[in-house]
């Protein structure tokens, strides 16, 4: 068995235990159950012993007979642990067969796994949810950066063997100084970020909006087991289930009381004891996004930086297995790209819609103020009427916001540009100069006044405006 | 989209060798037909209403039956009829016009409401039943039906229900006189439609249709559509508003309109240019605005007035 297939069971299996380890502490009764820690310590023995004890054997080229009967043997071994574990109940047990089940199964699997780097990267993205989702319910923040980091470690090594493998080469990462160093760099960014959250985010804070997040999350997939298991209960009516949806309701009860109380960050972590007063929240809050922003701009610049460093590099510097090698950073760079380029439209249709906004009030103010029944285009003649001859800007503004509010997102930021320059020469536009009716009004009231003696003429609306 | 554009042009060039001008009502027309709808032309005497529906017909290359509104006509001359084979000892359905992918039926209101209702299953489930069996009928299915609505005696006004299954109503009106001219000068020799040829498929058709569900409209311009449609409703001088089904066309018709002008998105103004042609002929007016002498249009003018249109504003 390679060296790097082992590290990967090692990994896959960290990456496991940070996903099965807090639903792991539920087991047994109260007084029986398992610590995070210990929980966290038997999913990672357990999946790696299967996986790696499948994989021995099957090197080992023993006979199928004894084969099976080594793994079964390990199924028992791992069931009697934790059965032992999850007290004396004949449900317990039973529930403590059933995870030490699920446990062997995922280590067979593991064993047997090819972990191609397609494979892991989806792995990383679905897993990503999982474990986000368990680790805010258990208000442990860390198994998410754990599992991260597993994960993008295997994710490396799995890159590493396929080249390797393609490319008969050395596949020892430090071999591969650039690669290397994309590693250590990764690693050390995932550490930062985790040190960035701890720094930020303290416990009490991660412990509210967990709770939170629980309600929002968790609630709606546990009515939904709570439906299911009502269902299997109907059919079968086992015990064992009963005994599930018991816990599963303690354990929602138990969250959302502390939410009601408001003193949650207690019961979930026990270690906070009062409430985080709103302002210490607000302050967090904003101390995060400005962290966050800060980030953003950080990990922005060093892109930037490399881009240019990459474009004055001479072609022929590149290393041998730069191909293979890049792939990964390109499918990193291009899922970002896309999300970059999503924004970027967005915020231009954004501003195109803020710039047809003022525009309208702009047209308003000169009066030509728009009906309310009246659509974009059929406003169009009233525009072209309060910014004389500049129709054809009037006509890509709103034809341009046309497509921006009712249609897809502009294709480029060019586009935006030129609406931005339409409007600063609309802005520019002198409003028509409409002729001054006072002058007249005055004659008239004057001729009206000489033909009735003194009988003062009514003030005729809007006489004093132009 | 630019398939359903290249058809709509195939197909809008074909009519113009027949009917001259009214670009809006063969326009109007083609959105029906995209839709998946059926036309009901209203207008007098001797404008067109048959050359256009035979048009369309003919341009599409697919059955085409026809239906002459008489007082005489029966459901089963609509439908078919199951009759009793003496020679192979057995009960056989014969297809009446209504299986046919494009069915003209001319001055539709001089067929009796019973013969007329024949037509109410096969235009909305696009099947009909007969002797309990029920046929579903091919596709495309299009009914172009046309009525002339001065005069009055000897017909049966079309019930609501069956107004209702139309998509649209289309008034052709006179020609101006410059195209009056050019209607003597195509016709002086022989009648253009007499040659006229196939330009789509029915594949063809069916495909742009599906094509047309794809156009986007934003969740503001289906708000104003709800809206304009909702206004109908217990509008004053209406008896009855825009049903369910007349939000679902004018919802089509604006996405087939923005398709027509290569865009693959509705506007607001999409929804009001097809408003009266698809939701007029399903509001019902009450004694007093008859009495009145107001129209249907005006209720929807008023309504199109009342409905704020959806556009950003500081």
């Amino acid at each position: 068995m390679s060296r790097a297939r082992l590290a990967l069971i090692g990994l896959y299996a960290l990456g496991d235990a940070c996903a099965l380890a807090a639903p792991l502490t539920l087991l047994g009764p109260p007084a029986a159950r398992l610590s995070l820690a210990a929980a966290f310590i038997v999913v990672v023995l357990s999946l790696s012993g299967t996986a790696a004890s499948r994989v021995s054997v099957v090197a080992a080229n023993v006979d199928r007979v004894p084969r099976i009967g080594i793994l079964v043997g390990l199924f028992t071994l791992i069931a009697f642990l934790m059965a032992a574990f999850s007290g004396r109940t004949l449900s317990a047990i039973g529930i403590g067969v059933a995870a030490a089940l699920v446990l062997w199964w995922r280590g067979m699997a593991l064993g047997g796994e090819e972990f191609q780097p397609d494979g892991v990267r989806m792995r990383l993205w679905l897993g990503l949810v999982l474990v986000a989702v368990i680790g805010m319910a258990a208000a442990e923040p860390i198994l998410i950066f754990l599992f991260v980091a597993a994960t993008l470690l295997a994710l490396h090594i799995a890159h590493l063997v396929s080249v390797a493998k393609n490319r008969d080469v050395d596949p020892r990462a430090f071999a591969h100084p650039r690669w290397a160093r994309a590693i250590l760099a990764i690693e050390a960014g995932v550490l930062i970020l985790l040190l960035l959250e701890m720094l930020v985010f303290n416990t009490e804070v991660v412990a509210r909006i967990a709770q939170i997040a629980v309600v929002a999350l968790i609630f709606p997939f546990a009515v939904l087991v709570a439906l299911i298991g009502s269902l299997i209960l109907l059919i079968i009516s086992p015990e064992l289930i009963a005994e599930l949806m018991r816990r599963i309701a303690e354990f929602m009860q138990a969250r959302l009381r502390a939410f009601g109380s408001g003193n949650g960050a207690a019961d979930l972590t026990q270690q906070a004891s009062d409430p985080i007063s709103p302002v210490v929240s607000v302050a967090l809050v904003i101390g995060l996004i400005i962290a966050a922003i800060i980030v953003v701009v950080l990990i922005a610049g060093a892109a930037r930086v490399a881009a240019k460093r990459r474009l004055a590099r001479p072609p022929g510097d590149m290393p041998e297995a730069a191909p293979e090698l890049d792939a990964e950073t390109d499918a990193l760079r291009s899922v970002g790209g896309r999300v970059g380029a999503r924004l970027s439209k967005l915020f231009a249709a954004a501003t195109i819609r803020l710039i047809y906004a003022r525009l309208t009030a702009e047209a308003a103010r000169r009066g030509a103020r728009r009906a309310p029944a009246q659509t974009a285009l059929e406003y169009l003649p009233g525009l072209a009427r309060v910014f004389p001859g500049a129709d054809a800007d009037a006509r890509r503004v709103t034809d341009a916001y046309i497509a921006a509010h009712y249609g897809e997102v502009p294709d480029t930021l060019d586009k935006l540009r030129a609406i931005q320059a339409a409007w600063a020469r609309l802005r520019r536009i002198e409003p028509p100069v409409v002729p001054d009716a006072a002058p007249a009004l005055r004659l008239l009231r004057q001729t009206q006044g000489s033909t009735q003696g003194s009988a003062q003429a009514p003030e005729p609306p809007g006489s004093s405006t132009t | 989209m630019q398939s359903v554009t290249l058809l709509a042009d195939r197909l809008r060039a074909n009519i113009r060798t027949v009917i001259v001008g009214k670009d809006d009502v063969i326009d109007l027309a083609l959105i029906a037909l995209l839709c998946d709808g059926h036309l009901l032309l209203e207008d007098v005497p001797g404008v067109g209403k048959t050359t256009l529906a035979k048009t369309i017909a003919r341009s599409l290359n697919g059955v085409f039956k026809r239906l002459q509104g008489a007082p005489d006509l029966l459901p089963s001359d609509v439908t078919g009829v199951s009759y009793f084979n003496q020679k192979i000892q057995e009960f056989e359905f014969r297809p009446g016009p209504v299986f046919a992918n494009v069915l003209l039926a001319d001055e539709i209101n001089r067929a009796t409401p019973r013969a007329q209702a024949a037509l109410l299953e096969a235009m909305q489930e696009r099947q009909t039943t007969v002797d309990g069996v029920t046929h579903p009928l091919p596709k495309p299915f299009l009914v172009i039906a046309t009525q002339n609505p001065i005069e009055l005696e000897g017909t049966f006004p079309l019930p609501e229900a069956q107004i209702d299954r139309f998509f649209a109503r289309l008034a052709i009106g006179y020609p101006s006189e410059h195209e009056e001219r050019e209607l003597l000068a195509r016709y002086e020799r022989a009648d253009p439609l007499l040659t006229l040829q196939p330009v789509a498929e029915a594949a063809e058709l069916i495909a742009a249709q599906q094509a047309i569900r794809t156009i986007r409209v934003e969740r503001s311009v289906v708000d104003y559509l709800l809206k304009l449609c909702r206004s109908t409703r217990g509008a004053p001088g209406a008896q009855l508003g825009v049903s369910p089904r007349g939000s679902l066309a004018l919802y089509r018709a604006a996405q087939a309109r923005s398709a027509l002008q290569g865009r693959d998105f509705a506007l607001p103004d999409d929804v009001k240019r097809m408003a009266p042609s698809v939701l007029t002929h399903r509001i019902v007016l009450d004694a007093q605005s008859r009495l009145r002498n107001r129209s249907a249009e005006d209720i929807l003018r008023e309504a199109l007035e009342r409905t704020p249109a959806p556009v950003d504003a500081i």
